[in-house]
């Protein structure tokens, strides 16, 4: 099967020194559910935002599908690539729907950027995807004031109506209570499941990894330690992955 | 899914954009008026490109007499805003009577531009840097007084009431609770009104309020191309370089 | 008995700077001609040549003059607006396209706002001669200047989320900024546009005092002509018109949150 996203010896070195990644080799394929495990400060949210093009690897190559992930190519990865962040990452003072139709902006051209029109057929695909999250008779409050769990369920639904091939979840439940990560992580893998998208969540919590992953990266100082079923991971590797 | 509710956005913004394009019709502003503009404004400006040097030492001296009625009319303007702003501060007014007048008349000073002021009194007191500082003052005390009474109310009633519980008078709230808490607020609430007062004064002359204004009102409408250009120097070089030096200590502050 | 204060020492720029105002002060003392006892007679006596009655004959011409003096603001703000909107994104250090563009951009518009409106006004009329189009022109130039510095400034102070969101989305360079960043800003866009109207109407009854018509002209009239029966009328429309106008925009600001 073709990866449909390719760390090539990818490494990654901020201005002030950090070694993020160090010459990362990784092969994601479509339709699986794979968690990236670490310490904070392992590099797993560079990880995530180096396919999405919000980071740029400093040396080596990343692609999706077969697109090398370039600033040229950009806007053509994020069509495919949609990302869910921990705070949300959604635009407050605008309605719910508009957050959503923000999803389809990468297939839209300017005249959408200038005066926020969508066609009729984005916002049923908008209404779709909200209907899938549950939030359907939100559609046109304020997002600023729904609740962290319902945010959560708009920026899955923003990613949905991309009708991409990849979600990229860095971090999706770190900001939410127990009883909400267990709910947003119940729509994440349905969705994902449903639309055939590979899935890949940083998580900080073992218990949800171990639970909802097919496929277990664990990252320490920029370094992949261990890739494998949840079935085969050992809990002193757990254990190793979080030693000082 | 509810339907969409109705946004007034966009009407309201047609509205706005059609009540510009009609009052820009109205006071004969067409292509044909910005045309013009742009044809002969430059030649007009170009006559200007040549400052004569001659007068300088007396135009040194209006610069002066400019930052003399706006340094005085900073003064006056603090003279009069300290005490009212106590009245003004919801929480430390004596009495409702007192806080709604002087809110009232703040809004009063306000409405007032100081040019108009200004010339008020230039017939009121006499010509000269006199008038100019009073209407500064005056004017912009509706600015410092009300600025520096809202940041006295959004301090903490704890605040005040630690200090009222070890028996303090209301002179000593004020000295004491209140003051301390607005310090940083009037250093650069002061520090704005005077950069924005000089460069108040730099015009005020134009109705005869003292300053370099004067000579840029004689000197433009008697043609007088090359002193009028002096002048034009030197105003925008006095805001320029006040901005700066309020800028710098502005960045000090925080 | 030794004093003691708790406060610190005062910083030696404090005490330099106090003491440069106070020494300026002194100095300057005999140039402003400061005699309390005969210039608060004559501000009295001034004051006192109000007590007339209002010419009420003069009470209809206050609406067409008002009417000349606020739309002058409102014409020219309305450009100023839609200028600095869209100059702003280039301005902003955040969301320029070119950093030394956007740098250009900032230091043409502090020279702008150097320039008084009142002195643009002088040098418009003796090019295209004094009327509302040279007040416009004045008020409107001055207001870009403010505009495209503070409207950059606020976006320079967003959010940086939502903007990152709306990237990873896959918007454009204008969504980007259009979409990510512009509704964060507008409660302060809108705001900073009511204060310049509210200035700008000030501003324009004083270019109207110097021959640009609406009620500064009227004013100046009546200063020159001992008119007090009309000044009184003037001075109470103008601080209505003004008060109006704080009442409305603080409604629509608060609508806006």
């Amino acid at each position: 099967m073709q990866p449909i996203v390719r760390f090539g010896n990818v490494t990654k070195r901020f201005p002030n020194g950090v070694t993020a990644l160090n010459e990362v080799n990784l092969e994601f394929f479509p339709g699986q559910v794979a968690v990236v495990l670490g310490p904070s400060g392992a590099g797993k949210s560079t990880l995530l935002r180096i396919i999405n093009g919000l980071e740029s690897p400093t040396t080596g190559t990343v692609s999706v599908g077969d697109l090398a992930v370039t600033p040229a190519n950009h806007r053509a990865v994020r069509k495919r690539a949609g990302m869910v962040f921990q705070q949300f990452n959604l635009v407050p003072r605008l309605s719910v729907m508009a957050n959503v139709l923000c999803g389809r902006l990468a297939y839209r051209n300017i005249w959408t950027s200038l005066f926020f029109t969508f066609p009729a057929s984005d916002f049923e695909l908008a209404e779709k995807a909200l209907t899938a999250v549950g939030l359907a008779d939100r559609a046109w409050d304020r997002v600023d004031k729904l609740s962290g769990g319902q945010q959560q369920r708009v920026a899955i639904a923003r990613t949905v109506v991309q009708q991409g091939a990849v979600i990229l979840a860095d971090e999706p439940v770190a900001s939410l209570d127990p009883a909400t990560s267990i709910e947003i992580m119940d729509i994440l893998v349905k969705i994902a499941k449903e639309t055939g998208c590979s899935l890949i969540l940083n998580l900080h919590q073992v218990d949800l990894a171990l639970k909802y992953g097919e496929r277990i990266i664990g990252i320490k100082r920029g370094v992949v330690q261990f890739d494998s079923k949840p079935s085969d991971l050992g809990e002193d590797q757990i254990a190793a992955l979080y030693a000082a | 899914m509810k339907p969409r509710p109705k946004s007034h956005v966009w009407w309201i913004t047609g509205l706005i954009a059609l009540a510009g394009v009609l009052g820009s019709a109205s006071l004969g502003l067409n292509l044909g008026t910005l045309n013009s503009i742009l044809n002969e404004g430059g030649p007009a400006l170009a006559r200007y490109s040549q400052p004569d040097w001659q007068d300088l030492p007396r135009l040194f001296g209006r610069l002066g007499e400019t930052l003399v009625v706006g340094i005085w009319g900073t003064v006056i303007n603090l003279l009069l805003a300290v005490p009212l702003t106590i009245f003004a501060a919801r929480n430390l007014a004596p009495n409702r009577f007192a806080f709604r007048g002087s809110r009232e008349l703040l809004n009063v000073f306000r409405a007032l531009p100081d040019a108009l002021i200004a010339l008020l009194f230039t017939q009121g007191i006499g010509l000269g840097p006199m008038a100019g500082a009073l209407a500064i003052g005056i004017h912009s005390t509706g600015f410092v007084a009300k600025a520096l009474a809202d940041a006295m109310e959004r301090v903490p009633e704890g605040t005040y009431e630690g200090v009222r519980a070890c028996g303090a008078t209301r002179f000593q709230v004020i000295r004491f609770a209140a003051w301390p808490s607005i310090g940083r607020e009037f250093a650069s609430t002061t520090l704005y009104i005077a950069d924005r007062n000089i460069r108040v004064a730099t015009t005020l002359g134009v109705v005869g309020a003292g300053g370099i204004g004067v000579d840029l009102l004689t000197s433009l409408r008697t043609f007088n191309t090359g002193r009028a250009a002096t002048v034009m120097v030197l105003i925008v070089g006095l805001i320029l370089i006040v901005d700066v030096i309020s800028n710098q200590i502005q960045r000090r502050l925080q | 008995m030794r004093c003691v204060t708790p406060n610190r020492a005062p910083r030696v720029g404090t005490i330099a700077g106090t003491s440069l105002v106070v020494v300026f002060l002194a100095a300057t003392y005999p140039l402003i001609q400061l005699d309390p006892g005969r210039n608060l007679g004559n501000l009295f006596s001034f004051l006192g040549r109000f007590a007339v009655a209002p010419n009420w004959d003069y009470a209809p011409k206050l609406g067409p003059r008002l009417w000349e003096t606020v739309l002058m603001a409102f014409v020219a703000t309305f450009w100023a607006i839609l200028i600095s909107f869209p100059i702003c994104f280039f301005a902003s250090q955040r969301f320029t396209s070119n950093k030394i563009l956007g740098a250009g951009i900032r230091g043409i518009v502090a020279v702008l706002r150097a320039f008084p409106e009142l002195m643009l006004a002088l040098l418009l009329a003796s090019s295209i001669g004094l009327g509302p189009i040279a007040g416009v022109v004045a008020l409107f130039l001055t207001t870009v200047g403010f505009l495209v510095k503070t409207f950059a400034e606020s976006l320079d102070v967003v959010d940086r989320k939502p903007v990152e969101g709306i990237t990873a989305a896959g918007a454009d360079w204008t969504g980007i900024r259009t979409i990510g960043a512009v509704p964060q800003a507008l409660p302060d866009f809108v705001g900073l546009s009511l204060y310049s109207f509210d200035v700008n109407i000030r501003a324009s009854a004083i270019i109207g005092a110097l021959g640009a018509g609406g009620i500064g002209y009227d004013i100046s009239q009546a200063v020159k002509l001992f008119q007090f029966d009309r000044l009184g009328l003037l001075i109470v429309s103008i601080y209505l018109i003004v008060a109006a106008i704080d009442v409305a925009s603080s409604q629509i600001r608060r609508r806006l949150h």
